[in-house]
C-alpha cells in the first residue's frame, strides 16, 4: 500500500524557502527504505532482551560474562535493554518516520478520498488499467439503467458533466480505503503516546538527572524509609507491588525500578480484610481471593471489593491486581520428644518460618527453613489405588527444618508432615530426614494410635526401654503385654485388630529408630496459617488512549488490505458506442474479472 | 498433466446453483443461531459481557465462514456427527477404562492418533502427486486432509468434553498446553490449506502444506508420549478467563498462515527452479504469479490475525498482569514476528517496478517461518517467561 508518487514537502511546507539538506532529510524521512530498514532494525534490536535475562543482578551477570564482558555488556544498556536510551532512540526515530509520513500523505490522500467535482481528464481516464469499448442496442439503456446495474454491484454512483454537455457516470467502491493507510500508522503513533503517558515522565526524567535515586536495601520494612523519600499519591501514572498480611494495611508500595527501588504512596490506604486460597483436587491452586477495602485518610471506607486472577479490583482509576500469595507469617507448632527420656511429657513450642531455636539441652540448633502447604504427589508412591483422573494426591503441608549438632558441626535436613498418611485404614506421621551432604533420604513412619498424635508410640518406646532395662527378652509377647499396659496407661481403647496392627507397625518404625541420629523427635504439631496477598497497583491513565490505538490498527488493517477502491467511469463516445474505464487500488487480478463481467452485462 | 479441480469440488460442494446456495447459506444461518441460543441457554448462568462478546464473535466468525465457504458447513457438520458419540459416552459416564469405543476411537488422545494416521496418509499422497503426478494420488491427499480436519476438530471438542470428566470445576477450553496447541496448529493449518486449494484450484501445495503439518503432528506425538502431556491437568488461575478462548484461536489462525505462506515461498522457489530445468514439476504447481499471490495473501490475512490476536492477548495481560505490555519474551517475540511481516507487507505493497522480486519476497516468507517457530514453540522451550503454560 504504497504512496510512489515522489517525495515532496507537505504544501504549506513547500512554499517556503527550504535549504538542499533539510528537504534530503525529509526526502530520507519518508522514504519507504528507511521505513522497512527501521522496522527490521527494531525487531532484531529486539531479540536482544529475549536472550540475555533482563534486570537480573549484578552478581549473576558477572557470574555468567565475567568482569571483562559485564562491563561492555553493562556499557551497552543490555541488562535493561528495552528501557536504554539507544533503544528507545530507535523506536522514536521509527515514529518519527512514521509520522513523517502521515504529515506527508494525509493531505494528498484526503483529497483523493472526496468526491471529484468535476470530470477528470481524458488522458487521466485512458491511463486506467481497464479499458472497454462496448456497444450496446439502441435503446437498450440509459445512463440510468447502467447506473442501476452498478449499484446492484455494491458500487456508488455518480453523475458528472463533461465537457460539451457529457453526461458521465463515476461509480465507486471503497471510497475511504485511504483511512486504512491513516489508521494503522496513526495507531503506532497512538501507542506510543498511551505509553509516554502512562510511564510517567516526571518522575522518568527526575530518575534520568539523578534528582531521585533508587533504594537497594530491600530488607528495609517500610516503616523506616523516610516518607520524604516517598513519591507523591498524586503521580499521574504507577505501577508497584506490595504484600499485605490479612488484617494489615498499608498506604503506600514499592516501584521497582532497575534493580533498586521507590516508594510510592497510594492515594488511600489498603486493609486486607480476608484472603482465601482454593484447590483443586490435586492440590494445585484454583484461585486466591482478597478482600480488600479501600480507606481515606481520615478513616473513611471508600469502597470494599474482591480482586483475583484475571479480576482486578479498579477504583479511582488505579487497579488493584491479585498477583501472588505468601504464608511467611505463619506460625508453626512443633512438638518435640525426647528420645533418651520417653516418659517426659512432649515440649511443645511455636515458630516461624526463618527462625533458629536451641534443641536438645542446648546440643542441637534448629533452623525452620520452609514451608509448603500443598505438596501433591503421584498416589502410586504412596501405594494408593489410581482413581480415573486423579493420579495425584495432596499430601497438605511439609515443612523443612535443618538440625544442627554444635559440638560437631553436622547437621541434618528434616521434612515433617503435618498430616497424617492413611494407608490400609492405619495413619503414620511421617517424617523424611538426610545427613546434610549425604543425599540418601530416610523416612521414619510412625504409627499414630487411635486417639492421633505420636504420644502412644513415644510412650510405648518408653516402656519397651525401661522393660528392656529390667531384662526383659525381646519376645513378642513382652511386646505385646507392653502394649496393652501402655494403652491402658494412656487411656487409649484399642480393638485387638487395631493392636495387632499398632504392633506391627511400632516394629518397622523401631527399626527404623536404629539410625535415627538425634536424641529427639521433632514433629509439625499444628499449622496457624497466616496468608498476605501479594497485590500489584498501577495507575495507567493512558489506557484510553492505547485502546483507542488497538482498534484503529486493527480496523485499519482491515481496510488497507480487504477494502480496495475501485473506479468505473462509463461515457457514450458516439450513438451507441460505451467507453468504460475502471482501476482498483488493489488486486488488479481480480479486478480484470469483476471488470470483464461487468462490461458483459451492461452490453446486454 | 494439470489438474482442474473444479469437476472435483462439485463432488465436494453443495450443488452450484444459486438458489440452492442461498438455501444452503440460510439453513446454515439458522443452525448457527439455533447453536449460539443454545449455548447460552446451557451455560447463561455464567455469562456476562463479555461472554456475550465472545460468543457474539465467534458466531459472527463461523456465521462468516459458513457463508462463504460452502464446504466448512459440511465439516461443522462432520465435527458435530463425530464429536457426538464421544461427548455422549463420557455424558453417560463411560470412560477409557471401561468403554473400548472410547478407548480406541472416542477418546480425544486416541483420535488425534487416528488424525495422525489421516496426516500420514495425506501429506504421503499429495507428494505422490506432485513428483508422479498421479492424479489419484492428489485426490486420496485431499480428502484425507479433510478427514484429519474433522478428526483433529472433533478430537478437540471430546477433549473439552473430558476437560470435565476429572472434575467439573476443571473444565476448560483445550488449548493450555504444547499438545493441545500443536493439535489445534494441525488442524487449523489443514484448514486453512484446504481453503486456499479451493481457491487455487491446484493440488500441488499440498505437497508442501500436509509435509509441514506432518511434522507438527509428530512433534505433538512426541510431546505426548515422553512428557505425558496428553493428561488432562485442570488450569491454572491465571489462564482462567474468557481472553483465552479469543486470543489463542486467533494466534493460531496467524500462525496457519504464516506456516502456508511459508510453504508457498518454498514452492515458488521450487517452481523457479523446476522452470529453469524445464522439469515437469511445473504442470502441477499453479504459476509463479499466483503462487506470490498466494503467498501475500496467506503473509496478509496471518497479519491481521495476529494484530488482532496480540493486541487481545495484550489487554488480557493489562487485566490479568497489571501491564498492557511487559517486554516479555513471548510478547517481545510476538512483537518482532510482527515488525518482520509489517516489513515484508511494506515491500509487498510498493508499486511493481520498486517492488522486490517474487524469489525475495519467496525467501523473506522461507526465513520468516523460523521467528514465527521461534514465537511460538521456541519461547516456551528455551526461553520461559510469564507465558510459559506451555513448557515442556
Amino acid at each position: 500500500m504504497a504512496i510512489e508518487h515522489s517525495p515532496s514537502l507537505p504544501e504549506p511546507l513547500a512554499r517556503r524557502h527550504w535549504s538542499a539538506s533539510a528537504r534530503l532529510i525529509w526526502q530520507a524521512l519518508v522514504s519507504m527504505r528507511l521505513a522497512v530498514h527501521l522496522l527490521l532494525f527494531v525487531a532484531i534490536a529486539s531479540i536482544i532482551g529475549t536472550i540475555l535475562a533482563q534486570q537480573v543482578s549484578y552478581h549473576q551477570y558477572v557470574a555468567q560474562f565475567g568482569p571483562f564482558w559485564y562491563r561492555v555488556f553493562s556499557d551497552l544498556d543490555l541488562y535493561d535493554v528495552y528501557r536504554c536510551g539507544w533503544y528507545i532512540g530507535l523506536v522514536a526515530f521509527l515514529v518519527l518516520s512514521t509520522a513523517s509520513c502521515i504529515t506527508r500523505n494525509t493531505p494528498s490522500m484526503l483529497r483523493d478520498m472526496a468526491l471529484p467535482k468535476r470530470l477528470s481528464s481524458q488522458k487521466f481516464l485512458a491511463s486506467r488499467a481497464e479499458q472497454a469499448e462496448i456497444s450496446v442496442a439502441s435503446g437498450s439503456g440509459s445512463l440510468a439503467q447502467w447506473g442501476g446495474i452498478l449499484r446492484e454491484r455494491g458500487y456508488r454512483t455518480h453523475t458528472l458533466a463533461g465537457p460539451n454537455g457529457q453526461r458521465i457516470i463515476l461509480a465507486q467502491k471503497g471510497r475511504f480505503y485511504r483511512l486504512g493507510y491513516i489508521f494503522t500508522h496513526f495507531a503506532i503513533i497512538m501507542f506510543c503516546a498511551g505509553a509516554l503517558y502512562n510511564a510517567n515522565l516526571p518522575l522518568k526524567i527526575r530518575e534520568w538527572f539523578g534528582a531521585i535515586s533508587p533504594l537497594s536495601n530491600f530488607a528495609l520494612p517500610l516503616a523506616t524509609i523516610p516518607q520524604k523519600d516517598w513519591l507523591p499519591a498524586n503521580d499521574s501514572a504507577f505501577r508497584g507491588i506490595i504484600s499485605i498480611p490479612v488484617g494489615q494495611s498499608v498506604n503506600a508500595m514499592f516501584e521497582l525500578i532497575g534493580d533498586g527501588f521507590l516508594v510510592q504512596r497510594l492515594p488511600f490506604t489498603v486493609h486486607l480484610d480476608h484472603f482465601t486460597i482454593t484447590h483443586y483436587r490435586n492440590g494445585i491452586a484454583k484461585s486466591f481471593i482478597s478482600r480488600i477495602s479501600l480507606y481515606n485518610a481520615h478513616g473513611k471506607l471508600l469502597h470494599t471489593g474482591i480482586a483475583y486472577p484475571n479480576h482486578p479490583l479498579t477504583y479511582d482509576g488505579v487497579s488493584i491486581y491479585q498477583t501472588s500469595y505468601n504464608d511467611s507469617r505463619s506460625v508453626l507448632q512443633f512438638q518435640s520428644h525426647s528420645l533418651l527420656d520417653p516418659e517426659l511429657p512432649a515440649n511443645t513450642f511455636g515458630v516461624r518460618v526463618g527462625q533458629k531455636l536451641r534443641a536438645g539441652s542446648g546440643n542441637y540448633e534448629l533452623a525452620v527453613e520452609k514451608l509448603k502447604i500443598n505438596n501433591t504427589i503421584p498416589r502410586k508412591d504412596l501405594g494408593l489405588a489410581e482413581r480415573p483422573g486423579h493420579s495425584m494426591i495432596n499430601v497438605g503441608p511439609i515443612v523443612r527444618y535443618q538440625v544442627t549438632d554444635r559440638k560437631t558441626g553436622e547437621s541434618w535436613i528434616y521434612k515433617s508432615y503435618l498430616r497424617p498418611l492413611e494407608r490400609h485404614g492405619e495413619h503414620f506421621l511421617l517424617l523424611a530426614y538426610h545427613q546434610q551432604g549425604n543425599g540418601i533420604e530416610h523416612y521414619l513412619a510412625i504409627p499414630e494410635g487411635a486417639q492421633g498424635g505420636i504420644g502412644l508410640f513415644v510412650h510405648y518406646l518408653g516402656a519397651l526401654e525401661n522393660a528392656a532395662a529390667q531384662g526383659a527378652n525381646a519376645s513378642s509377647t513382652v511386646f505385646r503385654q507392653t502394649l496393652r499396659q501402655v494403652a491402658e496407661a494412656q487411656n487409649v481403647q484399642l480393638t485387638p485388630q487395631e493392636r495387632s496392627n499398632f504392633l506391627r507397625a511400632s516394629l518397622i518404625a523401631l527399626r527404623g529408630l536404629h539410625d535415627y541420629p538425634l536424641p529427639f523427635l521433632v514433629t509439625l504439631h499444628h499449622l496457624h496459617l497466616q496468608w498476605s496477598a501479594g497485590l500489584e497497583m498501577t495507575k495507567y491513565p493512558g489506557m484510553q488512549i492505547v485502546y483507542g490505538a488497538c482498534f484503529l490498527l486493527v480496523g485499519g488493517i482491515f481496510i488497507l488490505f480487504y477494502v480496495p477502491r475501485k473506479r468505473l467511469w462509463i461515457r457514450l463516445t458516439a450513438a451507441h458506442q460505451l467507453r468504460v474505464s475502471g482501476d482498483s487500488s488493489r488486486n488488479p487480478e481480480d479486478f480484470h474479472q469483476e471488470f470483464l463481467e461487468i462490461t458483459e452485462e451492461l452490453q446486454s | 498433466m494439470s489438474v482442474d479441480v473444479s469437476e472435483l469440488r462439485q463432488w465436494f460442494a453443495f450443488p452450484q446453483g444459486a438458489r440452492e446456495q442461498r438455501l444452503w447459506q440460510r439453513l446454515w444461518a439458522v443452525a448457527l443461531t439455533a447453536g449460539a441460543f443454545a449455548v447460552w441457554a446451557i451455560f447463561r448462568a455464567d455469562f456476562w459481557m463479555w461472554q456475550y462478546i465472545t460468543l457474539g464473535i465467534w458466531y459472527a466468525g463461523l456465521l462468516w465462514f459458513g457463508w462463504h465457504w460452502p464446504a466448512f458447513r459440511r465439516l461443522f457438520f462432520a465435527i458435530l456427527v463425530v464429536a457426538a458419540p464421544g461427548v455422549g459416552l463420557y455424558m453417560a459416564g463411560y470412560t477409557a477404562a471401561n468403554s473400548l469405543l472410547l478407548r480406541y476411537v472416542f477418546q480425544s488422545t486416541a483420535m488425534f492418533y487416528w488424525m495422525s494416521g489421516a496426516i500420514l496418509v495425506s501429506a504421503v499422497s499429495y507428494y505422490w502427486y506432485l513428483y508422479a503426478g498421479s492424479q489419484s494420488a492428489g485426490d486420496r491427499g485431499h480428502r484425507f486432509a479433510w478427514l484429519a480436519t474433522v478428526l483433529g476438530f472433533a478430537g478437540l471438542t471430546i477433549r473439552w468434553k473430558e476437560t470435565y470428566v476429572g472434575h467439573p470445576s476443571w473444565g476448560h477450553i483445550p488449548v493450555t498446553n504444547m499438545y493441545d496447541a500443536m493439535v489445534l496448529l494441525c488442524t487449523v493449518t489443514a484448514l486453512f490449506y484446504l481453503y486456499y486449494e479451493a481457491q487455487g484450484k491446484r493440488r500441488g501445495l499440498g505437497a508442501f502444506a500436509m509435509p509441514m503439518i506432518l511434522a507438527a503432528d509428530i512433534f505433538l506425538i512426541w510431546v505426548g508420549i515422553a512428557y505425558h502431556q496428553n493428561q488432562i491437568q485442570p488450569i491454572v488461575p491465571a489462564l482462567n478467563s474468557f481472553w483465552i478462548k479469543l486470543h489463542v484461536p486467533c494466534e493460531f489462525v496467524a500462525y496457519a498462515n504464516f506456516y502456508l505462506a511459508a510453504m508457498v515461498g518454498l514452492a515458488y522457489l521450487l517452481r523457479q527452479r523446476a522452470e529453469r530445468l524445464g522439469s515437469r514439476l511445473v504442470e502441477r504447481l499453479p504459476d509463479l504469479n499466483k503462487l506470490e499471490r498466494i503467498m501475500a495473501a496467506m503473509v496478509t490475512f496471518g497479519f491481521l490475525f495476529f494484530t488482532a490476536g496480540t493486541i487481545l492477548g495484550a489487554v488480557w495481560a493489562a487485566k490479568a498482569w497489571g501491564g498492557f505490555w511487559s517486554w516479555d519474551p513471548k510478547e517481545t517475540w510476538a512483537l518482532i514476528v510482527w515488525l518482520n511481516y509489517a516489513a515484508y507487507l511494506h515491500l509487498r505493497g510498493r508499486s511493481p517496478q520498486h517492488r522486490p522480486t517474487g524469489k525475495t519476497l519467496a525467501w523473506w516468507s522461507v526465513i520468516s517461518l523460523l521467528t514465527v517457530t521461534f514465537c511460538f514453540i521456541g519461547v516456551d522451550l528455551f526461553l520461559g517467561g510469564l507465558h510459559s503454560y506451555a513448557k515442556l
